[in-house]
């Protein structure tokens, strides 16, 4: 439902077979510009689990007491001239610490915003909007595979490990972030591994994190798009793109294993074409055999 | 520097201003309020030093979180009239689109397969899925009630979001 008033618009989703407000939204407007915005969203669709047969009252107390349970976005700006000038963010989301954020905003000299930052309280800086630019999505998309798999073919030369690597996993969590993880799987892992789910198979320890504001603004414009265009395969791509990047130079290398492969992938989604997934990231068809004996796919 | 301002809302801040400005060109490290008033509050927030705000007792985010979360609460309690209306806006939607022209809801009557822009559009905001089978008129994750209870050829047999039950 929608509701426009001078001073404000209001959006309300809510699911029918629970009776629970699944998503509200309020924006609130000082002579006619944005004052803030309010957001609560309950995860699945207003349908979490175990909440049957719960007064009104006990499912709103238990959603909110629950960090897993719900999702909210505060945001308050400060207008000079105008327009906005810089904000004050607070995000509650499943997984992470609550946290506030300055949300800093620049426009270009014909008064085009550019780019919005969130800075951390916690510590930490994020370009959460970038203005789109003239390069094409898939000039975009060759870049940031290019950049990504550098990177990753730095931190991998910089690690140290106790055998050659066999697998490296890139985790990536469309449609939110197409930024991955990294993921190092040694021979020594590989010995005593029953699948190829590196992410819990792996101490999250071991991970390699890499800085995505980095590689800012390049992958906020390239998300934007390709969630603007509802195309998380553009994405998936670019992703893969870069493994398959990383397969191709690791192999031969002093710190990879003969068969060594990287390979990205939601396991969410996409955990049913492994092998396919495999393949596009480089994975030969002897290496494919191999693992297949050894029950990994 | 020095501040002292007493002032309502509606009045012109001048030292305030000032001190805001010279926050701005870092001309100072820090700002000491010593006494933070509630009508001062949200443009105390909103001085920069140092690229932080100051933060007063009471934070403006936290106000409109407390705001946001009573605003949900009450949704619990419109829950019923919001559903009516929305039925009620779908009704009036399929009968008047300019796709359909037609005078009522009739179930069947829609053409069989392919998208339209209309059925974009309501999949868009209610989050249901147009089916291209001619016997399934449409498939939605959280029902339209009132649909549904018109439409024998509907089924529920798809969900857009793969976070939602198909059972929903």
């Amino acid at each position: 439902m929608y509701a426009y008033g001078s001073a404000e618009a209001e959006y309300t989703e809510f699911c029918i077979t629970t009776q629970i407000p699944s998503e509200y939204i309020r924006l609130a407007l000082s002579d006619g510009q944005p004052a803030s915005f309010q957001r609560l969203r309950v995860q699945c669709r207003g349908a979490p689990p175990d909440l049957r047969g719960m007064s009104p009252g006990l499912q709103a107390e238990r959603i909110l007491s629950d960090p897993y349970l719900h999702e909210i976005e505060i945001e308050a700006y400060d207008l000079q001239d105008g327009r906005v000038q810089s904000g004050w963010a607070w995000t509650e989301a499943p997984g992470i610490p609550p946290q506030r954020s300055m949300l800093a905003y620049s426009y270009s000299d014909d008064g085009k915003l550019q780019r919005i930052v969130a800075n951390s309280e916690l510590g930490g800086t994020r370009t959460v909007f970038a203005a789109r630019t003239k390069t094409s999505l898939k000039q975009l998309s060759s870049t940031l595979s290019q950049r990504i798999a550098g990177r990753i073919i730095e931190a991998l030369q910089k690690a140290s490990f106790d055998s050659p690597l066999v697998v490296v996993e890139l985790p990536y969590h469309p449609p939110d972030n197409y930024f991955p993880g990294v993921v190092p799987c040694t021979q020594a892992d590989a010995d005593r591994m029953a699948d190829l789910c590196l992410v819990v198979a792996v101490d999250p320890k071991r991970w390699i994190e890499l800085v995505e504001e980095d590689f800012a603004p390049d992958i906020t414009e390239f998300a934007d798009r390709i969630d603007y265009i509802e195309q998380s395969q553009t994405g998936a791509k670019m992703v893969r793109q870069a493994a398959r990047m990383v397969t191709e130079f690791g192999r031969g290398q002093p710190w990879a294993a003969e068969n060594f492969v990287a390979f990205a992938i939601d396991w969410e989604f996409e955990g049913g074409d492994l092998a396919e997934i495999l393949k596009e990231c480089g994975a030969d068809g002897k290496t494919l055999r191999e693992w297949k004996q050894r029950g990994w796919l | 520097m020095q501040v002292r301002e007493v002032g309502s809302g509606a009045a012109k801040r001048e030292a305030h201003e000032g001190l805001r400005g010279t926050a701005r060109r870092r001309e100072i490290d820090q700002v000491l309020v010593w006494r933070l008033e509630f009508g001062l509050r949200r443009h105390a927030i909103m001085v920069a030093v140092a690229g932080w705000p100051i933060c007063g007792p009471m934070d403006i985010t936290e106000d409109l979180r407390q705001d946001l979360l009573a605003r949900w609460k009450a949704l619990f309690d419109r829950m019923s009239l919001l559903a009516e209306a929305a039925g009620r806006g779908l009704r009036t939607l399929y009968a008047t689109g300019d796709r359909f022209g037609l005078k009522a809801y009739t179930p069947g009557k829609f053409p069989a397969g392919g998208r339209t822009s209309m059925t974009r559009s309501l999949g868009a905001t209610t989050g249901c899925t147009y089916s291209t089978r001619p016997d399934v008129l449409f498939t939605w994750p959280c029902a339209i009630p009132s649909i549904k209870s018109t439409g024998k050829e509907c089924t529920r047999t798809a969900v857009r979001k793969p976070s939602i039950p198909s059972s929903a």
